[in-house]
């Protein structure tokens, strides 16, 4: 075997010129996955910390009835459900994993806010004030809730950018009187999701982070909800977790913690209603294997490069064959049996096309690099992929190596040694 | 009997025909033996070596070797024949000039199994034997045609085969490195190593025990015109 290995490179070193061109068709295959599959892990990446990460790595729970989230615009909250208070809030934010974590009431759609003669189509939440931190909202005109706020109940209200074009259509909204629920709110502030919280791929923007709120989303005081909302519901929670990855721990645990806590035992099993996180995770998943699909295909383009690459390697051991055959006549009559003739030369294609394939892998990577400075797409090396593309490599060789070894392994010894 | 040899013929296609160079050869060679074995360019000389060397098949008649017959072995069984009862000389040395001849040596003993260690003390072995115990790392391309021969030589005879079979082992040689050779293949016959050499030169088929011609694809002790070799 190491006699094997070494005689090998030996041969691909001393025609250094013909090995590399027989390598190249492998090399541009590989590479060529290797770039792909850098670009869907790039994006699928992207894809996770855009959908997941977005909001500051933002786990939202409400109160699921099976596995839909109850909406209280149209419906009263169910009776048994006690609410979260902020002791709960202190629990949730300091458990492992967690960063933080914010109380809200929210309505995705209302139909009570006025400017002047104009509706408001958009969502609502009744805040605390950890709820912007969570999210990554920072105020871009006026200013935000202060304590007093809250402690008094003002009724203060903050738009956000979206919420401010569709209502006040470029004018400056701050001072301006909003009408909620036939009660005047005064418009304190604008605020913005900041850019590093805002996914960047626009459908997933589009799809996810606006789809909610069509028209903008104004926030107003929790304390100001229950006055206006006279029948309490119950609060969803918002909670920050410390890494990506904490997620779906996180979301499992707080969802456990709550219902356990907050929902009676009667509510849990004959309606189903339990406080749970929305998979964001599933969410990404699918995302994720629409951009992989795609790409794929680009996969079997770049294996039919391979398999020419490997024809080519049998063609040059082909030659080789021819080549050495006194040599492999030698061998058999000094006594080399079949099997080790079969070796050497399935070893060496082997070597040949490994050799290509750690050659493919590296410029797969630095092609990767390359789109991503240039052409800005994002690109993630996979070390699975570059350590089963090398592997792959090696198979090609035993593949492609075989028939031109079965080949020299049945010369016969004579007519290998007549050959001058 | 080392070697017995009954009837054994060999055909070769030709165009749509086929040819007959061993038409009907008899031998015989107890072990000990020295044998010369001449004739004309294009008798079958090689083809006879090639048979007794397993390295081709009869068409037809029976070969044993050391009282067995391998007719119809396998491949494997074959090599360990010629790796273990057999040692090669060819004209040409056939070297592989990549490797010192320590290495080139030692390749039968890899095909063998043996460890490369015992591998490389028996090959300097061997070849301290043929004299060359001051070049063991030196490459073929680097050495003269004596010296590459007597390397082969080392090569055939360090497995401490039965039978030697030289095919013109001083064809490519002048007279005083043939002589050289011949001294070896002396004295591996003093101690005990079978020899079958073909030459063309009389004075180099003198240094064996017996000579037979080969003729009309017939193998003859006795010694016809003159003038048909060399
Ligand atoms: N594989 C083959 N196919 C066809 N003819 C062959 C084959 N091998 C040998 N021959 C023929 O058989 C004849 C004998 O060849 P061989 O090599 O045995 O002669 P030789 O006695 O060794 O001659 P030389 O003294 O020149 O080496 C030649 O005519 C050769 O052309
Ligand atoms: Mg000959």
């Amino acid at each position: 075997m190491k006699e094997n290995l070494v005689l090998s490179f030996q041969s691909v070193w001393a025609h250094k010129l013909r090995s590399f061109l027989t390598m190249l068709g492998i090399i541009i295959g590989i590479a060529a996955i290797i770039t792909i599959v850098s670009t869907i892990k790039g994006t699928n990446e992207q894809i996770k910390q855009n959908l997941i990460g977005a909001g500051n790595n933002a786990v939202v729970l409400q109160v699921y009835q099976n596995d839909y989230p109850l909406e209280f615009s149209y419906q009263q909250a169910p009776d048994g459900i006690r609410p979260v208070d902020e002791r709960m809030r202190n629990h949730l934010a300091n458990m492992n994993g967690a960063a933080d974590a914010s109380l809200f009431y929210s309505r995705q759609y209302v139909d009570n806010v006025f400017y002047q003669n104009t509706r408001f189509g958009g969502g609502m939440a009744g805040i605390d004030s950890h709820y912007f931190d969570i999210y990554g909202y920072r105020t871009l005109y006026g200013r935000d809730f202060t304590q007093d706020d809250y402690d008094s109940a003002r009724k203060h209200v903050i738009l956000d950018r979206r919420a401010a074009n569709t209502l006040f259509n470029g004018e400056n909204p701050l001072g301006r009187t909003l009408e909620i629920n036939r009660e005047p709110f005064a418009v304190i502030g604008v605020v913005e999701m900041s850019a590093q919280f805002q996914p960047t791929i626009n459908s997933l923007n589009d799809y996810y982070m606006y789809a909610d709120a069509g028209e903008g989303q104004i926030f107003i005081p929790d304390a100001v909800w229950e006055i206006l909302y006279k029948y309490g519901e119950p609060k969803s929670v918002v909670i920050a977790a410390q890494t990506t990855d904490d997620m779906a721990t996180v979301s499992q645990k707080a969802g456990d913690i709550l219902t356990a806590n907050l929902v009676s035992e009667q509510l849990r099993q004959e309606q189903q209603i339990s406080y749970r996180g929305r998979n964001l995770m599933e969410d990404a998943q699918q995302l994720q294997q629409i951009a992989t699909a795609t790409s794929r295909q680009l996969v079997w383009i770049a294996a039919i490069s391979l398999l020419v690459g490997g024809i080519g390697v049998m063609n040059i051991m082909m030659v080789s064959v021819t080549e050495r055959t006194r040599e492999i006549g030698l061998k058999k009559a000094l006594g080399a049996k079949r099997k080790r003739i079969l070796g050497q030369f399935l070893t060496e294609a082997a070597v040949l096309t490994t050799i290509g394939g750690i050659l493919g892998v590296a410029s797969g990577i630095v092609m990767a690099k390359l789109i991503s400075r240039f052409m800005g797409m994002p690109t993630a090396v996979s070390i699975p992929a570059a350590v089963a593309a090398t592997v792959f490599s090696v198979v090609i060789g035993l593949i492609f190596g075989l028939l031109p070894a079965v080949k020299a392994s049945k010369l016969n010894p004579i007519d290998a040694l007549r050959r001058e | 009997m080392l070697v017995e040899m009954k009837q054994i013929c060999k055909d070769f296609p030709v165009g749509k025909g086929v040819s007959h160079i061993l038409k009907s050869v008899d031998l015989s060679v107890e072990e000990g033996d020295y044998l010369a074995i001449m004739g004309p360019s294009g008798s079958g000389k090689t083809t006879l070596m090639n048979i007794l060397g397993y390295l081709d098949n009869q068409t037809s008649g029976e070969y044993l070797l050391d009282g067995v017959s391998y007719e119809a072995s396998s491949d494997g069984r074959l090599a360990k024949v010629r790796n273990e009862q057999i040692g090669f000389v060819f004209q040409s040395f056939y070297l592989m000039p990549k490797l010192t001849a320590r290495e080139n040596v030692a390749l039968p003993l890899l095909y063998a199994g043996v460890p490369k260690k015992e591998r490389l003390a028996r090959a300097d072995e061997a070849l301290t034997y043929v004299g060359l115990g001051d070049k063991l790392l030196s490459k073929p391309t680097t050495l003269s045609g004596g010296q590459c021969q007597r390397i082969a030589i080392a090569r055939a005879v360090v497995t401490k085969p039965k039978l030697l079979l030289a095919d013109e082992p001083t064809g490519a040689l002048d007279t005083a490195t043939g002589a050289q050779i011949m001294r070896i293949f002396q004295d591996l016959n003093e101690q005990g190593t079978t020899i079958i050499m073909i030459t063309h030169e009389l004075a180099i088929a003198k240094c064996a025990k017996r000579i037979m011609y080969i003729r009309d694809g017939v193998l003859t002790s006795e010694r016809r015109e003159e003038g048909a070799d060399a």
